[in-house]
Parts: C-alpha cells; sequence; structure tokens
C-alpha cells in the first residue's frame, strides 16, 4: 500500500543522480510509490524505444542487435529519460513525472530539452571565438578551433543523443566536471568570462605567457596554463603592492613573500580577496557573473597561497628583464634531462637559439658550466652566448674561473675551452662594464 | 551507464508466457506439412532462444526470428513432426551464432534464406553439416569478401592474365602492364 507520508521524502532520498531513473524506479518500487502494473507499462515504454531504435540503426532489417550495441542505445535512452526527470527540482516532482507521462514522451522531453543546450553552445561558441584572447598558446587556438566545434558537429550527426566525455587541451579557472553537452555549454560560458577578463589586459598576457613558460621549462605555445589564472594571480599580486598593473619584478615578489608568509591563513584569504574586490570596482565589467568568476579565482588563488604558507614562486610571474638567469645553488637538471637539453643545444646551428635554450632549460650555475664545457657550443658561438647573460650570470661564471688579472685583462689559468673564450669574451667589454662584472663577482663570492 | 537494461531483464519470464502463446499460432502455418508444437515445445523453444542470445551476447526485442525460421524451414523435406521442434532450436542457435560470424552484416531474412537453402541442398538436411561446413564457409566469405560466395578464382594461365603482357627469354621475364 503507498504510504503517502512518504512522499515527502525519506524512500526518494539516497537516488543515485548517475543513473537517476532506474535508482527512482527501484527505490519508488521500494517504497510502494509505483505498483506492479505502473512499473510494467514503464519496462514496456522502454522496451519499445529499445525496439524503435534497433529497428531505426538495422533498417528493420535485424530484430537483434550485439549486447553492447543495446546497451549503448539504452544509456543513450536513459540519459535523455534522466534529463526530463532531473528537470524537475525535486525527486518527488520527478516521481510525478515519470507516472503522468510515458516513457517515449518522457524521452521526447529529454531531448527537446538537449536540442536546446546544444543551441545555446552553438551561439556561445560563436560568441567565444569572435572574443579569442590574442594568444600564441596552440592549447587555447585547438580548443577554440577544433575541439569544440567538433564536439557540436559529432553531436548534431549523432542518431540518437546520448552522453560523452569533454576533454580539452586547454584547463580553465573553473574545474568542470560536467559530461555531455551540458560540460559543453558550461566550459564554454566559463571561457566566454574569461574572454571578456583577458580582453581587457590583452597588452600584458603576451609577456605574462611568456614569463609562465619561462618558469615552468615549457614554450608559451605549447604552455598549460590558463590566462586568466595567470593574469588574475599577477594582478591581484600587483595591488597588494598598490600598482594596478600585472608586472611583477622578482624582488618585489620576494617582497610580498617575506609580508605573507608571516601572515595566518585567514588573513592572507582577506588580503587577496580584498585586492579582488579592488580589481572588480576599478575593471568596473558590469556583469555580476564575470565579478562572481574573479571572486571565485581569488579565493582559489587564496586557498593555493595558503596551502604553500605564504610562498609566491609557484604563482607569480616574474618580468622577463628581472629574472635572473640561474641561481648559485639553483635546480639541477638530472642526468637525462641535462643530455637533452646538451643535444638539443649540439643539433642548433644558431647561436641566439643556444642562448635562449640555455636561458629557458637552465636554473643552476654547475649545470650551465657543465654544458659549456659538454662540447655542444663551438668558437664563434660563445661570444654571442655570454652576451645574451645578464651581468649576474656573468659574474657568476667569472667566479668559477682560476685566472690572474694582468692589467684588468682576465688570464684564465686553466686551458678549457669555454672559460678561454669567456675570457677573450670578458677583456673585449668596455672598462667600466668589467669592473661591474668583476665586483658583482666579488661580492657574491662572500 | 543508465542501468535501465538491467531493470528490462526480469521481463524475461513474463516475456516467454507471452511469446510462447504466440509462438503456437504458428501451428495455423505448419499443420499442412504435418508440423506442430506443443506448448511445451514452445516454452522449451523460447528459453533455448533466450539462452542463445545470452552465449551470443546479443539482445532481441519482441518475438524475433522464431516465427521466420518456422516459416521458411517447415516446408523441407528433411523436417518431420518428430524432429520439428529439436530442428528449429539448433537452427535457432545457430541463427544467432551466424549473425555474430557475419558482423552483423548480413540481414534476417537473407541469413535465414541461405541457411533454408544449403539445408535442403548440399546438407541434405544435416544440421552437423550446415553448421561445421557450410554455414562456417559462408560466414567466412561473408568476413572476407563481403558476400556470401566467394569470387570465382581465374583459370587463365600464367602470363595471359588479361591485364598485363609478359614476355620471357633465357635471361629476363618482362611483364608489361
Amino acid at each position: 500500500m503507498e504510504n503517502r507520508s512518504l512522499l515527502s521524502g525519506t524512500p526518494l532520498d539516497g537516488i543515485d543522480y548517475g543513473v537517476y531513473t532506474a535508482s527512482l524506479m527501484r527505490r519508488a518500487a521500494g517504497a510502494g510509490l509505483l505498483d506492479e502494473r505502473a512499473l510494467a507499462a514503464m519496462q514496456e515504454g522502454l522496451l519499445g524505444l529499445l525496439r524503435s531504435q534497433i529497428e531505426e540503426i538495422t533498417r528493420g532489417e535485424s530484430s537483434s542487435v550485439p549486447a553492447e550495441t543495446a546497451d549503448q542505445l539504452m544509456d543513450d535512452i536513459g540519459y535523455c529519460i534522466d534529463v526530463a526527470l532531473k528537470h524537475a527540482p525535486t525527486p518527488q516532482e520527478s516521481l510525478a513525472l515519470l507516472r503522468e507521462h510515458s516513457m517515449d514522451a518522457l524521452y521526447r522531453m529529454g531531448t527537446g530539452l538537449l536540442d536546446r543546450e546544444e543551441r545555446a553552445c552553438e551561439g556561445l561558441l560563436s560568441r567565444v571565438r569572435a572574443t579569442r584572447t590574442p594568444t600564441v598558446n596552440e592549447g587555447y587556438r585547438i580548443l577554440l578551433d577544433v575541439t569544440f566545434p567538433q564536439y557540436l558537429r559529432d553531436w548534431k550527426v549523432r542518431r540518437h543523443p546520448g552522453d560523452f566525455v569533454v576533454l580539452t587541451e586547454y584547463p580553465l579557472a573553473r574545474e568542470v566536471s560536467a559530461s555531455g553537452i551540458f560540460g559543453v555549454r558550461e566550459r564554454l560560458e566559463s571561457l566566454a568570462l574569461e574572454n571578456r577578463f583577458c580582453g581587457r589586459f590583452a597588452p600584458v598576457l603576451d609577456g605574462l605567457l611568456r614569463g609562465w613558460a619561462r618558469q615552468n621549462r615549457t614554450s608559451p605555445a605549447e604552455a598549460y596554463v590558463n590566462l586568466f589564472t595567470i593574469t588574475l594571480q599577477n594582478l591581484l599580486l600587483a595591488r597588494l603592492l598598490g600598482r594596478e598593473d600585472a608586472a611583477l619584478g622578482a624582488g618585489e615578489r620576494a617582497g610580498l613573500e617575506e609580508r605573507l608568509r608571516p601572515l595566518a591563513a585567514e588573513q592572507r584569504a582577506a588580503l587577496l580577496l580584498r585586492a579582488a574586490e579592488g580589481l572588480i570596482d576599478s575593471c568596473a565589467f558590469e556583469n555580476a557573473r564575470l565579478n562572481d568568476y574573479i571572486r571565485e579565482g581569488a579565493a582559489r588563488f587564496a586557498g593555493e597561497v595558503n596551502r604553500a604558507g605564504g610562498a609566491l614562486t609557484p604563482f607569480a610571474v616574474v618580468a622577463e628583464e628581472d629574472a635572473p638567469l640561474l641561481f648559485i645553488d639553483g635546480e639541477r637538471l638530472d642526468n637525462d634531462a641535462f643530455s637533452a637539453v646538451a643535444d638539443e643545444v649540439l643539433l642548433c646551428d644558431d647561436a641566439a637559439r643556444k642562448a635562449r635554450i640555455i636561458r629557458e632549460e637552465l636554473r643552476s650555475l654547475d649545470d650551465l658550466c657543465d654544458l659549456l664545457g659538454a662540447g655542444c657550443v663551438f668558437d664563434d658561438e660563445y661570444a654571442e652566448i655570454f652576451s645574451s647573460f645578464d651581468e649576474a650570470t656573468a659574474a657568476l661564471l667569472l667566479g668559477r674561473i682560476r685566472a690572474v688579472w694582468e692589467e684588468r685583462a682576465l688570464r684564465p689559468l686553466d686551458e678549457i675551452e669555454w672559460q678561454e673564450a669567456f675570457a677573450d669574451w670578458f677583456n673585449r667589454l668596455g672598462a667600466d662594464c668589467r669592473e661591474r662584472i668583476r665586483a658583482l663577482s666579488k661580492t657574491l663570492a662572500g | 551507464m543508465s542501468g535501465l537494461l538491467s531493470l528490462l531483464s526480469r521481463q524475461d519470464d513474463a516475456l516467454i508466457r507471452r511469446d510462447a502463446d504466440e509462438l503456437l499460432r504458428l501451428n495455423d502455418l505448419t499443420r499442412p506439412y504435418g508440423l506442430s508444437l506443443t506448448h511445451e515445445d514452445a516454452v522449451a523453444l523460447l528459453k533455448v532462444r533466450t539462452d542463445a542470445l545470452k552465449n551470443s551476447r546479443r539482445i532481441e526485442v519482441g518475438p524475433g526470428v522464431l516465427e521466420k525460421l518456422a516459416e521458411a524451414f517447415c516446408d523441407s523435406a528433411y523436417v518431420d513432426g518428430q524432429n520439428y521442434a529439436d530442428t528449429l532450436c539448433a537452427l535457432t542457435e545457430l541463427f544467432y551464432y551466424l549473425k555474430n560470424d557475419t558482423l552483423d552484416s548480413l540481414p534476417d531474412d537473407e541469413l535465414i534464406a541461405v541457411m533454408k537453402q544449403c539445408f535442403d541442398g548440399d546438407c541434405e538436411g544435416s544440421l552437423e553439416l550446415l553448421a561445421g561446413r557450410d554455414m562456417e564457409t559462408m560466414a567466412r566469405n561473408v568476413r572476407a569478401y563481403g558476400s556470401v560466395e566467394a569470387p570465382l578464382e581465374t583459370d587463365k594461365p600464367a602470363g595471359e592474365a588479361g591485364d598485363y603482357a609478359v614476355e620471357e627469354d633465357e635471361q629476363w621475364r618482362t611483364v608489361r602492364f
């Protein structure tokens, strides 16, 4: 006997939203909310849908299909009916829909809702492509020009609507777990907001991406990073310094870390969230959803900074001119990575490219000395490579050379090719420059 | 996975009872040939069908091919009142096996027609020959050539295959296309 008091709740709690219709039917049947006749009618309805789809895909020429095909057909049928039932605000109202409508009607309701989602996606994709962020990042380009259009094309040619996994080459600021056409729509909505934000800061994006790529040993084209996130993070940190631009120097980052490390987690979060509100006010996007997206991004950033104990190195993008090439105790590459870099430098026939590889891949003075002595740089290339280094790096290298000074000219004591080349290059520098490097070398040596 | 397919499996027994009654209506067609199914025969046949579908990992909705098999084979000289039910059972199992073995490329009607032709022809009513020889060959042809019959091999001697000319001397064999 049906227990009407149960309509208000408990038996329909704990429904599995992954298999909504099946779970709802089982729970309702178990609670006496669906009798045998109603269940049988629903099962007949499902069989009828399956039969008509089998007839469609076999052109009426076969009464049976492989179980995998039937599974897929039934999954797609179930997905559409799930969509129709989940559209109701509560499981109780879903059950009412289930009782009042045939499976065929629910299926058509579901496909109608899915078609509406797909039309919304078309409009969103058009907007996202029209407002695309100008960037060399390949992941972003592929997402807009290949991945999303392909998902929509695949949807249109599908015989029957169904669920599918959404995978993207470009990470969004907000993680989206939704699948199927709903997942595509949610991702497009996020991308539209991010494009709007990034469009305001387009002039600095390229530099931020290059800086992030350099810091993470990759190229701007291949970087797997969200442009909105790196821009927002730098803007918030710059605001903590009282500035409204996105550029950060290495010294400024270090200074901010000194401020943030001693603070409690709540204090760091409060600072960053206040900076976000300031950013929202000054940008005046007049878009509540974008403002909320910025606030969510700031909250995520605050969480990550707190997990890092106030450290900013993983997050802040330092301006390229300000970034030191390497550190005395910088991170060393393992043997395989070092070999790979050495091979890459060896295979370059252009000194400028070799210099770029060295700047992008090396952080440790030891690694740099090893590379210079590895036989992958040739005579006439040394000068151009040394010229690409900043004075700090030149000073560090100077500190590694056993040499004597003969009337302010450097003479290395060891017959090591790169050291002799360095001495040649150093001795051709202007007197002021040589003095600065020599003084810096003494300072760094302690 | 929607989980709905598992809800339908409970239907088996109810379907079998209902479908058995429908299957018995075939007796009107087959009785002139001296063939008829009892209710027990019909239930057994439907259970064989269910097992055959399960073993061949196929799903069928509705009464399926049993009527078609009965209609096709009822006029065979090799099917009589004694072996009618057993023959239908064997043909049912063979049918679903062949649907998979031919990669679902043959419509039901065409497959049944080929089975009947071979059963009445070279197999002379032998189900063993039908399953083990003729249908194996047919399925292999479908998989290899896309048709139930293998294409005819050319019997022209080498060098006269039509599309190219061959000249030979003591040292060289020249093929001109």
